[in-house]
């Protein structure tokens, strides 16, 4: 859960919408504004996380920890809930369901598992699934408000590193600097190969990125990157979490061209980032780490590179 | 003077009722047909264009005769679901397209995987559909050309025998 600087914006409650019709009845009565993920799983109890732990939904349409008394999820459910993620359209989403999730109306992701279907030694399709968890997203507006000083004097963009371990705030934090930056007048490009910043879905994104901010989705980041360059000449291009050396190639590529980067990568500081990206984190000029600690999205220190 | 009048009426009267039972056969070869290549252009919706489902039986329906069919299914898919959808959307109008209880069936069995499948089932779901609504569409063919005919001239025969008979 994302505590909000300013304005906390959430749209957990629609997330009853994909929902099969046997399980919605009993989730009417609940409140989802915090929780952060919904899993069902066949012949398992529907179970919702909360900050403060997991419950189950019960027939009485409350939530309780026993696990006993949660309503059993079943074949038929999943399909139900499937029907409704895939808009009864599974084929037109199976490069998403081969690579894990499908992204829903909301921004929420959609995990999915079941048996892969292996064709050439890639995932073809996965068959037979038995289980979905849904990620509900949140965004939340001014999480980037203690940084963006940092990062832009209002003329230029700092090349800048967010540095993190998983479930810190990278994601949110990136989301609300591009929305600050298309707001200051810069031409803010997403490169989001995983559609976890943007999460766009049917042409536009559940989140509010400002009047200037182009997303390419869906693509590998070191090649969306280079793309958004040629096509849509930005300001700053945002990506989230750097890994491969393609990446990093890219990075370069970009900064020579003039194009500042906003980048995240997982780490506890900037040595371990140090030691993960090698020389090439000098292709940043500052480094922003955060923490969980005393809760997520905490700015623990702006250092220069 | 009134007779005349009598006796033309029955034949006319007799006429119609040939002339619509054979437009009901004409009606169904008509419509099986259009219903095959709506299907063919769904095929080509889902295949190659990977249009998710409701734009792609929109698509399928336009400007073609059992347009009513897939856009009734396209607005009920979600909430119906597309099984039930597809079917209520099949069977709710085959009354005024002249089908069949067989055509019925042949053409509702390809709700049960519509759109739950990857492209590939797709198309052999589809494929399925068209090779059973083939002999139906043979037969509707065959049953228009040998008692179209006789259903018309038929009912003129006999409205002109009745008239014979009352007058």
């Amino acid at each position: 859960m994302y505590i909000a600087t300013n304005k906390t914006v959430s749209s957990s409650r629609r997330i009853t919408a994909y929902m099969p019709h046997s399980l919605r009845r009993y989730m009417y009565g609940i409140n989802f504004d915090t929780a952060y993920e919904i899993h069902l799983g066949v012949n398992m109890p529907l179970a919702v996380y909360f900050p403060d732990g997991r419950f189950f939904v019960t027939r009485r349409g409350i939530l309780t920890r026993n696990a006993s008394e949660g309503v059993t999820v079943t074949r038929a459910d999943i399909d139900g809930a499937l029907e409704l993620i895939t808009d009864a359209s599974i084929y037109s989403v199976k490069d998403e369901i081969c690579g894990g999730f499908v992204t829903v109306d909301g921004g929420h992701r959609v995990g999915i598992t079941g048996s892969a279907v292996i064709r050439n030694g890639r995932i073809s399709f996965v068959k037979d699934i038995s289980a979905l968890n849904f990620r509900l997203a949140a965004e939340v507006t001014g999480a980037a408000d203690n940084v963006i000083a940092a990062v832009t004097d209002g003329q230029t963009v700092k090349n800048t590193l967010f540095i993190s371990p998983p479930g810190a705030g990278k994601t949110t934090i990136l989301r609300d600097t591009a929305r600050r930056l298309s707001e200051a007048g810069f031409r803010v490009s997403i490169a989001d190969e995983r559609y976890e910043i943007a999460a766009m879905h049917g042409g536009k994104s559940a989140f509010d990125l400002g009047p200037s901010c182009d997303v390419l989705s869906g693509a590998a980041k070191s090649e969306a990157m280079i793309t958004l360059l040629r096509s849509m000449s930005p300001d700053v291009i945002i990506t989230d979490e750097l890994g491969g050396d393609d990446d990093f190639k890219a990075v370069e590529k970009l900064l020579n061209c003039g194009v500042s980067v906003i980048a995240s990568v997982h780490g506890r500081g900037v040595s371990q980032a140090r030691s993960r990206c090698g020389d090439l984190i000098k292709l940043f000029d500052i480094a922003v780490v955060m923490s969980k600690n005393p809760r997520v999205g905490t700015i623990e220190d702006v250092a220069l590179l | 003077m009134i007779r005349l009048i009598g006796a033309s009426m029955i034949i006319f009267a007799c006429a119609a009722c040939g002339s619509h039972m054979s437009s009901g056969l004409k009606k169904r070869c008509e419509y099986l047909d259009a219903y095959a290549a709506s299907l063919e252009s769904l095929k080509a919706h889902i295949c190659f264009s990977d249009f998710p489902l409701e734009k792609a039986l929109r698509l399928a329906g336009e400007a073609s005769a059992v347009s009513d069919a897939f856009s009734a299914a396209a607005d009920a898919m979600k909430s119906l679901g597309i099984k039930k959808a597809w079917d209520t959307a099949v069977r709710g109008t085959s009354e005024a397209f002249c089908l069949t209880r067989a055509d019925e069936d042949a053409l509702a069995a390809l709700g049960s995987r519509l759109g739950l499948t990857d492209v590939e089932d797709q198309k052999r779901n589809i494929d399925g559909v068209l090779a059973s609504l083939a002999p139906l569409r043979k037969q509707a063919r065959s049953q228009y050309e040998t008692n179209g005919r006789l259903y018309r001239s038929g009912a003129v025969l006999c409205g002109i025998l009745a008239a014979v008979l009352l007058i």
